[in-house]
């Protein structure tokens, strides 16, 4: 292959100096790969989120007595169907049961079996058979999470719940929720909605929540408005608000993401700052004998602006891609649980790649232009000085 | 050394084109599936945090009162079920 | 009659250094025709290097002016400098001011890089100067493991590797042994019997007796003392 004498004194350069290189490289695809995996994990977690987005309410309707949630009278049931535009007012029945032989905690949801989308959305999980055998007995479908914790403390087949009354209640383990719905399912215990009130001590005109749905997108600002003056304890959320709370949660503005910004822009101002000066101490007479050999000031910086590059392209390659690697073919291990927590149940969720390619594009400028700078303008600088000054 | 500067290249390509392929192949619609599933069925589409049991699971019912930790709720919360 | 190569017009050179001003060269004027051998003797401090460095366009003087070829190189831009000193000159330095990383042939090749001649023709005009250096048995050693003759004699390859017309020698046997010095009269020898015009700034004896024809010209604070052909040197 035929290759012009600038390039094979450009590669000359990278490779027989490769040292001098590798050291910034290993540190940038450090912080690449970090800030990759931290991205990669949060817009997974989004994507994922945003698409079951599509099943949940419109509007969760609550009580709250001094700032916090309690259940809420089902009377309120028949006065939210009265509001014209309201559809599909369902009452939810879930709660937290607390395994107190390791601390840990379940999510108990109650599910009324004859609702209809509840139902079409058990068939999905289930043949027929396993249906009917599973609203026969007290059974529950349980998230892998427990699954592996029930096992692990010798359950089997099932547990035995005590309930605020003080009785036990035997309940069956009848299926184990498909791994890859662990983001939501992962602690998740599914009952009946009879059983789940028993397990968590409500009475039966109690529900934890109600969830509706207000077809008519341009209505939802009346509806909630109209929810609201019903009661003075009433607590709207709604789809928005959800969306919202991800996007707190995960978006690159905010949460921990600040906190990875600030360590990965200190290591980065100390990257820049070594090669600024390396490129002031040892590149300098390289430089300045370069320009006495009849090198221009264009030539040497084509020079260094090639090398940089290549520098930046080895290092933004290699950190994306295994971030990637580690993200969404390992599950990014113990990364995971920053995003994820790690206190109560482990979650070995499956993420699903998805590649925002804005933030990558920024994320390689934002690495990419400081970094030819710290090394262009000392570079010029130099270039512009007498090359005998310069070899001094 | 031009060699060594296309075996670096060709393999970052390579390595491209494999995360390329495996971004491409993987099979989002199951995955989506499930979690429409479970989320149909219960209602409730709000992440399995593993939070311990005086923190909230349900993220979204509260207000975060630190925006740099949305995470990290008032001290004074004990939701789990037989505070109920 | 001879050509002139380089004619040097009340040349001055001044250094700064807070209130204080240092003058490195006063008022110089000199010509050194085509195919000359011109040898600048004076003691550190002289101003002998300062001058070979404005001739060769490393350094710009601070008034008057330099011609070479007829053309005033004092106030080039960048780009006609850098070319000029691509193609009209061949530096030799007295450090050697080698890439040691790279091999002598590699070394060789970086004056020839910016003149847009293609890979053929430089691995031809590499080999070439190695050849007429007599260094091309060790064109692939590495430039930090060769001795003092060796780099020298690679520094000199480089300075003819574009076929310049001017060789600029600054010290060039200031870090070698006799031999290797003697050796280096040798090439340079060779150098004079092709017509280079060569200026060396020196301060080593052996250049008083040169085996070809030459001009020692004392250098004394920043001025020329007086111009001495070899044989008159040789009479006092």
């Amino acid at each position: 292959m035929r290759t012009s004498p600038f390039f094979h004194f450009l590669m000359l350069g990278f490779f027989k100096e490769r040292k001098k290189h590798i050291g910034v490289i290993a540190i940038s695809l450090v912080i690449l790969f970090l800030l990759g995996s931290a991205l990669f994990i949060s817009s997974s977690i989004r994507y994922s989120l945003n698409q079951t987005l599509a099943w949940e309410p419109d509007f969760v309707v609550q009580r709250t007595q001094g700032g916090q949630k309690v259940n809420a009278p089902t009377a309120w049931i028949d006065d939210l169907l009265e509001v014209h535009g309201i559809s599909k007012v369902t009452p939810r029945v879930y709660g937290r049961y607390f395994f107190k032989a390791k601390e840990n905690s379940f999510l108990i949801v109650g599910v009324d079996f004859m609702d209809e989308q509840s139902n079409k959305a058990l068939r999905m999980m289930m043949d027929e058979t396993d249906l009917k055998q599973f609203l026969k007995g007290d059974n529950m479908l349980v998230g892998e999470g427990v699954s592996t914790h029930l096992k692990t403390h010798f359950y089997p087949n099932g547990y035995t719940f005590l309930t605020p009354k003080g009785v036990f209640k035997k309940v069956n383990l009848f299926k184990v929720l498909p791994k890859k719905s662990n983001l939501i399912s992962n602690d998740m215990i599914i009952v009946p909605i009879e059983l789940a009130r028993e397990i968590l001590g409500m009475g039966e005109d109690e529900v934890s929540d109600i969830a509706l749905n207000v077809p008519n997108d341009d209505e939802w600002d009346n509806v909630a408005d109209k929810i609201s003056a019903f009661y003075y304890d009433i607590h709207v959320t709604t789809k928005e608000d959800i969306k919202k709370a991800y996007e707190n949660l995960y978006n690159y503005k905010g949460g921990v993401f600040l906190i990875l910004f600030l360590i990965v822009i200190v290591t980065f101002v100390l990257i820049l700052y070594q090669r600024y000066s390396m490129v002031y101490s040892s590149e300098r007479r390289h430089i300045g004998l370069l320009r006495a050999l009849g090198w221009s000031i264009r030539d040497v910086l084509k020079l260094k602006f090639f090398e940089t590059m290549m520098i930046v392209v080895i290092a933004f390659v290699l950190g994306v891609a295994l971030a990637y690697l580690y993200v969404f073919v390992l599950g990014a291990p113990l990364l995971r649980e920053i995003f994820l927590g790690g206190a109560n149940l482990p979650n070995s969720v499956i993420l699903v790649p998805v590649l925002d390619f804005g933030i990558l594009s920024s994320i390689f400028l934002i690495y990419a232009i400081p970094f030819i700078s710290a090394v262009l303008i000392p570079t010029w600088k130099i270039a512009v000085t007498d090359p005998k000054e310069a070899m001094l | 050394m031009a060699k060594a500067f296309y075996t670096v290249f060709s393999f970052l390509f390579l390595i491209t084109f494999s995360v390329s392929i495996h971004y491409v192949a993987t099979d989002r619609v199951s995955a989506t599936n499930s979690l429409s599933a479970v989320a149909g069925l219960t209602r409730m589409g709000s992440l399995s945090l593993s939070v311990a049991y005086y923190e909230p699971r349900v993220q979204r019912i509260e207000k975060a009162n630190n925006i740099i930790y949305p995470e990290m709720m008032s001290i004074d919360r004990m939701d789990f079920v037989y505070e109920n | 009659m001879m050509k002139a190569m380089i004619v040097i017009d009340n040349l001055n050179k001044h250094f700064k250094s807070g209130d204080d001003i240092f003058k490195v060269l006063k008022g110089i004027n000199l010509q050194i025709n085509s195919g000359e051998c011109i040898v600048l003797k004076g003691v550190s401090g002289s101003g002998k290097t300062t001058l070979l460095s404005i001739i060769g366009g490393l350094d710009r003087p601070s008034s008057g002016k330099v011609l070479v070829e007829g053309e005033s190189i004092s106030k080039l831009p960048d780009l006609h400098i850098s070319h000029f000193r691509a193609r009209k000159i061949g530096m030799i330095f007295q450090h050697f001011n080698l890439f040691d990383h790279l091999t002598a042939a590699e070394n060789v090749m970086i004056p020839l890089i910016p003149t847009g001649l293609d890979m053929h023709e430089v691995n031809h005009k590499v080999e070439v100067s190695l050849k007429l250096a007599n260094i091309f048995h060790k064109a692939n050693s590495a430039a930090g493991r060769l001795s003092g003759g060796e780099k020298q004699r690679v520094a000199i390859a480089r300075a003819l590797a574009s076929n310049p017309a001017i060789i600029l020698c600054d010290e060039p046997t200031a870090n070698l042994d006799r031999n290797n010095s003697l050796k280096f009269i040798d090439i340079l020898s060779q150098l004079h019997e092709m017509g280079k015009t060569i200026v060396v700034a020196t301060h080593d004896p052996l250049f008083d007796t040169l085996p070809f024809e030459s001009k020692i010209i004392p250098m004394e604070d920043g001025s020329l003392v007086d111009t001495f052909s070899k044989d008159t040197l040789a009479e006092s």
